[in-house]
């Protein structure tokens, strides 16, 4: 039977870590993030003065929604498969993010055997995608091409992350908690200048697409037959 | 940033044209091209200046710095790139060469790098990390062969997750390369040849009125019975502006729609115009904003001078585009006495309702369409052109993918026009459409454009493939039924 994590007994910055230096992290994300977006919604909107040759309302959605249709697109319905790494890659981000800020008020409720074998579950193979998508990125020259030191960073370090997450999710030691909870503290203070921000530009991005598009008619995709 | 401007940057399109030395939007002969040397890279030096060194570096960055103030999306563009890869499997000019230089993230790199460096405050503190990085001295002379071969078909911002479109980029680094005196000769005589003359051909008055006496003789002898393409008629409803390519080199597509005019009644109800016959508009592909407005007003004031109700735009995706999507919601000349319809949606619409026929067995060959970027991306001209195909053509064939996810036919963004690329369009921007047609078996390949129409003839003659180029009112003009009967005509070869 492995020892078990005691919460009350966290060596001092350990302590501090969990308790109080990731919230100031997320502060400084949320800041941080608060002063992109505004610097975002400043800059003028590009409207669509042209003729209606389409529903853009629709398009807008569509273009939200694509992210989920992984057979709407000539790229995707090819390669399943990276549309289902990219799925689960982000959830598992997500659920790490969420474990981080529930963990260290609700880790009794979290000793269940479905929630650690779930993070398990999820972490690891998060952890194995980020591995491939590594591999990936080193071994094929296109990726390498357009790679800066940041995609492999983010890559590494998430991967970790994840891997980390593995360990951390039945509690059972302390320095897994801290290797989990660094990390997690670190990208909330990195992750505002790294290419993870993407999804605040997002919404952004993907709502002038659907517009833009979608007012000339071109989203939603016509699916073809033959196609 | 007015609304005018953000929509002016908004994209890259296609076509192509030239004249005197250089090509003709219609005219295949490559000019410049020696058989059997390589093809000189297209990297330009610097223009000498007598008075004080230029400060380039300045220049471009901050032309660069400007995008910071500008439009949303492309300042969201220079900050997200999440470098997935997945627009360089898209891309027609990437599936032909893999390299780096021509990987659509790659490119746009070389403008996104600068602009962080210096915009963003993780490129001022992390630097080369997140992709940062200062101008590089005289760097900028080789972004014109980057830039200049991106076609701006603007397939991969179709298909990028994030939805970033390459092709304004492209176009913001070709619109720094023209103020730097960059823009490669061909582009540039083109714009110049169009200001000064009023068509990319830089044809003359002369030569406009026998291309017009020759297609109504033409037509006399295929029908026997005078069809007339009217011009300079005053208080017309319709004036007409196809390529000059439709008139001088391909000009069955202008045969195609006075017989349409005919057949419809309207004969005496549209001209052409002896001075303005070419909607193509340069400028929009080297970047210059101020040329393509500049090109684009005589024909405004044209069609208000003729009294024109309609400004009818030919087989010409970018003319088109410029006119229906950028100039008149952009409102560059206010309000228009006069309303912008392409000649597809016309004579689908007159198909529809019945008021044309057509005898089939003129087309008895394998046909198939492929769509111009401009009108399948940026206009939504997609049914158009098949049914006018369908209804004139007896075996028409879709190759695939098709309408907004075609592939570009590798002359886009003006690069038809360019002889001295004339191997790498062949064999590299090209190479994905020549697979897609040899996959239909076609023997006839419209496209309703002139600079595709010219990117294809070529590809065909290169690969020695035994297939016809030309638009799709030229099949309309060999099948349509004027008082019951086609054409006569049926070599339509010479
Ligand atoms: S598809 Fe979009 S996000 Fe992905 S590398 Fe290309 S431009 Fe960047
Ligand atoms: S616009 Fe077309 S040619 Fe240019 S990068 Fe995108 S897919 Fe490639």
């Amino acid at each position: 039977m492995p020892a078990e994590l005691n919460w009350h007994e966290l060596m001092p910055f350990t302590h501090l870590l969990v308790h109080n230096l990731h919230y100031i992290a997320l502060a400084f994300m949320v800041v941080a993030y608060t002063i992109k977006i505004w610097s975002i919604l400043k800059k003028p909107a590009a409207r669509e003065g042209t003729p209606a040759k389409g529903d853009h309302k629709k398009a807008i959605q569509y273009s939200f929604l694509l992210l989920a249709r992984p057979d709407e697109m000539e790229s995707t319905r090819k390669q399943w498969y990276r549309w289902i790494e990219f799925a689960v890659f982000h959830v598992a981000m997500a659920v790490g993010i969420a474990v981080a800020f529930t963990m260290p008020w609700a880790h009794e409720a979290m000793k269940g055997s479905f929630i650690v074998y779930f993070q398990q579950g999820i972490f690891g193979i998060a952890a194995l995608i980020g591995i491939s998508r590594l591999v990936r990125r080193i071994t094929r020259a296109d990726m390498r091409a357009i790679s800066t030191p940041d995609d492999y960073f983010c890559l590494i370090l998430l991967t970790l992350w994840m891997g980390s997450g593995v360990m951390n999710a039945p509690q059972t030691s302390e320095f897994w908690l801290l290797s989990y909870f660094s990390m997690a503290t670190f990208f909330l203070f990195y992750v505002p200048f790294s290419k993870i921000s993407h999804y605040i530009c997002w919404p952004f991005m993907r709502y002038y697409m659907g517009k833009h598009f979608g007012h000339r008619g071109v989203y939603p995709k016509k699916r073809i037959a033959g196609a | 940033m007015s609304e005018r401007n953000v929509r002016a940057e908004e994209t890259v399109p296609e076509h192509d044209g030239e004249k005197a030395a250089q090509a003709r939007p219609g005219d295949t002969t490559p000019r410049k091209m020696v058989p059997g040397k390589e093809e000189t890279p297209v990297v330009v030096d610097l223009p000498k200046t007598e008075r004080e060194p230029r400060d380039v570096a300045g220049e471009v960055v901050g032309a660069i710095g400007a995008i910071k103030d500008g439009p949303r999306v492309l300042k969201t563009y220079m900050e997200t790139c999440v470098k997935c890869g997945t627009c360089a499997t898209q891309c027609p000019v990437y599936f032909g060469d893999p390299s780096k230089k021509y990987n659509p993230a790659a490119r746009s790199d070389l403008i996104r790098s600068i602009y962080k460096k210096h915009n963003t405050r993780s490129g001022k503190l992390l630097g080369g990390l997140v992709g940062a990085r200062d101008y590089e001295d005289r760097e900028v002379e080789e972004w014109v062969e980057h830039f200049y071969s991106c076609t701006g078909c603007r397939r991969c911002a179709t298909f990028c997750p994030m939805g970033i479109d390459n092709s304004v980029i492209t176009r913001k680094g070709r619109a720094i390369l023209d103020k730097l005196g960059l823009t490669p000769d061909t582009m540039k005589r083109v714009v110049e040849i169009s200001l000064e003359t009023g068509n990319t051909d830089g044809a003359t008055l002369e030569a406009f009125k026998a291309a017009i006496e020759f297609l109504e003789e033409e037509m006399r002898d295929e029908h026997g019975i005078d069809i007339k393409i009217p011009v300079d008629v005053e208080g017309a409803e319709y004036f007409y502006v196809p390529p000059s390519g439709d008139v001088l080199v391909n000009p069955e597509a202008t045969t195609g729609i006075a017989k349409v005019f005919y057949v419809l009644g309207l004969q005496d109800k549209w001209t052409m115009s002896s001075r303005l016959f070419d909607g193509a508009n340069y400028g929009l592909f080297t970047g210059d904003d101020k040329s393509m407005k500049a090109d684009n007003e005589p024909y405004i004031k044209e069609a208000k001078r003729l009294g024109a109700k309609v400004l009818f735009m030919g087989e010409c995706g970018h003319a088109y585009r410029i006119m229906k999507m950028m100039m008149e919601p952009g409102k560059w000349w206010g309000d228009l006495p006069f309303e912008i319809v392409n000649c597809m949606e016309f004579t689908a619409e007159k198909i529809l309702t019945g008021e044309l026929q057509f005898d089939k067995s003129k087309n008895p060959q394998p046909v198939t369409y492929h769509d111009p970027c401009n009108f399948g991306r940026s206009c939504n001209i997609v049914e158009e052109p098949r049914i006018i195909m369908e209804a004139s053509c007896q075996d028409f064939r879709e190759m695939y993918p098709n309408r907004g996810d075609n592939w570009c036919c590798g002359g886009g963004g003006g690069l038809s026009a360019m002889d001295d690329i004339y191997e790498f369009r062949m064999t590299i921007t090209g190479k994905k459409k020549m697979e897609q047609i040899r996959d239909t078996d076609a023997k006839y390949v419209a496209a309703a454009c002139s600079n595709c129409k010219r990117q294809l003839t070529q590809l065909m003659e290169y690969h020695k493939e035994d297939v016809a180029v030309g638009g799709v009112h030229d099949m309309l003009s060999r099948s349509i039924l004027i008082n019951g009967k086609a054409a006569e005509r049926v070599n339509y070869d010479d």
